[in-house]
């Protein structure tokens, strides 16, 4: 009976020690993780609207955000949306103009196959979304204009059908 | 303690004893982290990290752990040191951690930690294990950083993401998980003729 | 208040999980004989297998089931065998002590090979072709197999001559009898000191054309041995060692210096 007590004790003690290490180091970290996600939120943001100094949530709609620029007439909508990618949820931001056509595109986060799926994060990638409109943003496979990432299809499609639909539905509850 | 004995303990984590190429040990990370050259580092690193101060922990705790709990203490140890290097990583440098995603919390698996706490940590006083540590996560981070450049010249063109050549067709199986065993399996046998 | 939650959640973890596996070893615990662990502790722990069982584990376990006798381990003295008989109140069963001697004694540096030989570095491979790259057809291939087998480390590899066994360190467990291809170790009582160093079926004019050392079975050594204890079989001197007084005639009387002492 004492020795069992004893067993519970010692791992009563080390995962204890841990649980408080472990709060410890997340009290110290957390702030700066969530303001590193504040501050890239923000930079992408800018990046996929360029025309814009300034981001409100919007009232209307859930995760949209209506940019202004430095005159207060607003230039567009910048999404956040997820898409099921081949071995993650891929966090997408994007952003549209008045006209519904695209003007950046953004991967905040993905797990995808470093090297190969991941690529949907780079450049070479998003840059093909500028200045399309929703007919546009298709696989060439399928029709549309974009080229998916060399094997790595699955990623791209889930990022082209993401962006594609959420351009869709906001179409529709705005017209 | 002569340094002799020391020098042994650390260089036999870099060559005899490799934990990669030697001992064998940890390779699906290695086999997934080594597309990048940049991503082997800060693998390397987080992996070392974890090493040593899980093997100075279960080397100060060696003769108090109970026989029964000792596999649960020693990946208590371990988890709690990989999720404090994933929170720091995470603040610090969040490129490297957004492109090594699951891998760090994988460390806790890697057979590599847990084998050096089993064999070394637990028997051994806490600088030694120390020196061992080192040893045995400057071997990892070594061999990972060579297939990395490996596979990052050859199957996309460029060295920690700077392009080396112009016009430049990559060896696309490099880049996947053939590659990767291919390349791992010539090393393995350079070693092997080295250590002869 | 973040720090509760942590803290509580991996405490009562830790907590359960240690009572959980406190439980869980005493519903499985399986029953063991105290005598076991003393027994393997007193064993020598080099798993030679000489006794015939796996290991010393293996041979502790058969005496603590009553199911052998206890001198079989070759490597444990007198003494631990009689400790080990006390401990399990059975007979102490103390034979005689042997050791390993190597019978051959002949240069086997490149002077004596029958050729250049490009094979695995083993006496083993050696031997399979052709008998092996050393002139003598019964010699000593010299590539230490017998030092790699030996358990204890009581053999030492010498350049061009068969390797030389360490009396204090040889326990006599045989295993280096079984792994030599040629067939040239013999276990003889450690008491006695004086061996034929040689194993050459030859007749006496092929032995002296590949070896300066090897018998030529010219009888002599038998004729001085003061209680006949050697004869000669297959033009080979052969020592009886119940016979063996170890006066040493032999050693002094052979003329070609090939039989030798321990001491």
């Amino acid at each position: 009976m004492k020795d069992i007590a004893k067993l519970g004790m010692y791992l009563l003690i080390v995962c204890s020690v841990s649980g408080i290490s472990l709060a410890v180091t997340n009290h110290f970290t957390a702030p700066r993780i969530a303001s590193e996600m504040e501050r890239r939120k923000n930079e992408a943001m800018s990046d996929v609207l360029p025309a814009a100094s300034k981001f409100v949530k919007s009232k209307t709609h859930e995760k949209v955000f209506e940019g202004f620029n430095y005159a207060g007439a607003r230039v567009g909508y910048v999404f956040e949306t997820l898409a099921s990618g081949y071995s993650s949820d891929i966090e997408i931001l994007f952003a549209i103009d008045n006209e519904y056509i695209v003007t950046g595109v953004k991967v905040l986060s993905q797990s995808e196959t470093p090297g190969l799926g991941s690529k949907v994060s780079g450049d070479e990638f998003l840059k093909q979304f500028k200045g399309k409109s929703r007919e546009k943003i298709m696989l060439k496979k399928a029709g549309g204009d974009i080229d998916a990432v060399t094997s790595a299809t699955i990623s791209s499609k889930a990022v082209t059908e993401a962006v594609r639909s959420r351009i869709y539905e906001f179409q529709k509850d705005t017209k | 303690m002569n340094s002799k004995k020391i020098q042994n303990e650390f260089v036999k984590g870099l060559i005899s004893e490799n934990p990669v190429l030697g001992l064998m040990l940890g390779l699906c990370s290695v086999l997934a982290v080594s597309t990048e050259v940049k991503n082997a580092a800060g693998m390397g690193f987080a992996m070392t990290f974890v090493l040593v101060f899980s093997n100075i922990l279960v080397s100060l705790l060696r003769n108090t752990i109970p026989p029964k709990v000792r596999l649960p203490v020693f990946i208590v140890v371990i988890a709690t040191f990989t999720t404090i290097v994933d929170l720091l990583m995470n603040a610090y440098v969040p490129e490297i951690h957004k492109n090594l995603g699951i891998f760090i919390p994988l460390i806790v698996v890697n057979c590599i930690i847990i084998a050096r706490a089993e064999a070394f940590a637990v028997k051994n006083t806490v600088f030694m294990s120390v020196i061992d540590a080192l040893g045995m996560g400057l071997g990892y981070t070594i061999v990972l950083m060579i297939i990395a450049s490996l596979r990052e010249i050859t199957g996309n063109g460029t060295f920690w993401g700077i392009k080396l050549f112009g016009d430049f067709s990559p060896i696309l199986i490099m880049m996947l998980p053939p590659g990767a065993f291919i390349t791992i399996g010539l090393l393995m046998g350079i070693m092997r003729r080295v250590k002869k | 208040m973040t720090f509760i939650i942590p803290l509580g959640v991996l405490g009562l973890l830790g907590l359960a999980m240690g009572i959980g596996l406190g439980l869980a070893s005493k519903k499985f615990a399986v029953q063991t004989d105290p005598r076991l662990a003393a027994v393997i502790d007193l064993l020598p722990g080099a798993n030679c297998g000489a006794c015939g069982f796996p290991g010393c584990s293996g041979y502790a376990r058969a005496l603590i089931s009553g199911n052998t006798k206890s001198g079989l381990c070759p490597a444990s003295g007198e003494e631990t065998t009689r400790k080990i008989a006390e401990i399990l109140g059975i007979a102490a069963d103390v034979s005689q002590k042997k050791v390993a001697v190597i019978k051959c004694g002949g240069d086997i540096s490149s002077k004596r090979h029958k050729g250049a030989y490009e094979g695995a570095k083993t006496c083993l491979s050696s031997s399979l072709v052709g008998g092996g790259h050393i002139m003598c057809d019964y010699g000593c291939l010299g590539f230490g197999d017998c030092v790699s087998a030996c358990p204890f480390g009581a053999i030492e590899n010498k350049s061009g001559k068969p390797p030389e066994i360490n009396t204090e360190k040889c326990t006599g467990c045989g295993i280096c009898v079984k792994t030599c291809p040629k067939n040239l170790i013999e276990l003889i009582p450690s008491n006695k000191y004086y061996y034929v160093a040689c194993s050459s079926k030859d007749k006496a004019k092929i032995v002296k054309q590949v070896c300066d050392s090897g018998c030529i079975g010219c009888g002599i050594c038998a004729r001085k041995c003061p209680n006949q204890a050697l004869s000669i079989e297959n033009n080979l001197s052969k020592m009886d060692y119940e016979k063996c007084l170890n006066a040493g005639e032999c050693l002094k009387a052979c003329p070609k210096k090939c039989i030798k002492t321990r001491k």
